[in-house]
């Protein structure tokens, strides 16, 4: 079984005849220029929005509205409540998720030297990145979905939050989709690519399959589509 | 083990090659235990998932075996480990002979001029 899948969705004027099937992949990279649609994709996966035409499936089920135990989304903004401070924040979350886990949210927060008495407001960008990010890989759920987790951080920064995922995202039952405009750094951490131009879907593939099958790098597909 | 990886090749293959360096250089010797597969994808930076199947190919030609609930480790068969070396060993010398001959030299020519590189070599060694 799948774990999206897409039959011929429209949304308003955003997305146009979308319709493809991601398995159970590990970690998906969403990829596309600003206002090629990614927030709102993510969105309709997350039932955060209801497509106007067609069908969205997670695990098999329709989705139509949000569901927690399902869906982990970390939104493009920043989230994070100033006032509270990093272990509050923790405490937060696993207040309203079932299916947070603490030991792992604590081990992480130390594991990235966050200190837990320091208010949000007071961290640098970076670091409400990674407790942002530390947030959303504490939780089980079938699906992380985390809306451009790198955009505006210095390299190190994105480099630390790529390892991050690869090392805490529970990929035998976990998977987790991210997206970016960052193809070249975050290419060798993806399993699948899933490419939108303009609302529509120039590529879904397993991202070895296409090194293999095309010779080519998730980059030069993303050039060869282009033209 | 920071690596360039060339994108247009699947990188599990490529995983896998620098692994098998790594035992033929005796880095890794028969019967060690190979880094968990998280700690691989940390190091090398890349998809837990493309270690995992480098790992699963490397088992496949016998050269790694898992352990159940114990990790994956280099084989004990010192035989196939040698095979594999010479095999590999083969594979570049082809590779430059090949080359040698487009660049238009003999047989001959190329044994001295190999002849004649080991010994400058060998000269500011020592």
């Amino acid at each position: 079984m799948s774990l999206i899948t897409f039959e011929q969705v429209h949304y308003k004027k955003v997305l146009h005849d979308l319709s493809f099937s991601v398995p159970h992949a590990g970690i998906i990279g969403l990829i596309g220029a600003n206002g090629s649609g990614k927030s709102t994709l993510l969105h309709l996966i997350a039932g955060l929005a209801r497509p106007s035409q067609g069908r969205i499936c997670l695990n098999g089920q329709m989705i139509s509205r949000h569901r927690r135990e399902l869906v982990a989304f970390s939104p493009e903004h920043e989230w994070l409540y100033p006032f509270n401070t990093v272990q509050q924040s923790i405490r937060l979350a696993a207040g309203l998720n079932t299916d947070f886990q603490n030991d792992k949210a604590e081990a992480l927060m130390h594991r990235f030297q966050l200190d837990g008495s320091k208010r949000v407001e007071q961290l640098s960008k970076g670091n409400r990145a990674k407790l942002q990010a530390i947030l959303t890989l504490s939780r089980s759920a079938p699906l992380l979905i985390m809306d451009e987790p790198l955009s505006g951080l210095d390299p190190i920064t994105r480099e630390h939050l790529l390892e991050m995922m690869a090392e805490h995202t529970e990929l035998e039952k976990q998977s987790i989709i991210v997206s970016t405009h960052e193809v070249a750094e975050i290419e060798l951490y993806l399993d699948h690519l899933i490419f939108l131009q303009e609302g529509r879907l120039l590529v879904s593939e397993n991202v070895e399959n296409l090194r293999e099958s095309r010779n080519m790098s998730v980059l030069d597909v993303m050039r060869e589509a282009l033209l | 083990m920071s690596h360039t990886f060339q994108h247009s090749q699947p990188i599990y293959t490529q995983i896998m090659d620098i692994f098998i360096q790594r035992i033929c250089r005796g880095e890794l010797r028969p019967g060690d235990k190979l880094p968990s597969v998280r700690d691989s994808a940390v190091e090398v930076g890349v998809n837990p998932n493309t270690i995992q199947r480098s790992y699963m190919e490397m088992e496949r030609r016998g050269v790694v075996e898992t352990k159940r609930g114990q990790g994956t480790f280099v084989t004990t068969d010192i035989e196939l480990l040698e095979h594999l070396r010479q095999e590999l060993a083969r594979n570049q010398i082809l590779l430059f002979l090949q080359s040698m001959k487009q660049l238009g030299y003999s047989s001959h020519d190329i044994m001295n001029m190999i002849n004649c590189s080991m010994h400058t070599k060998e000269d500011t060694k020592s």
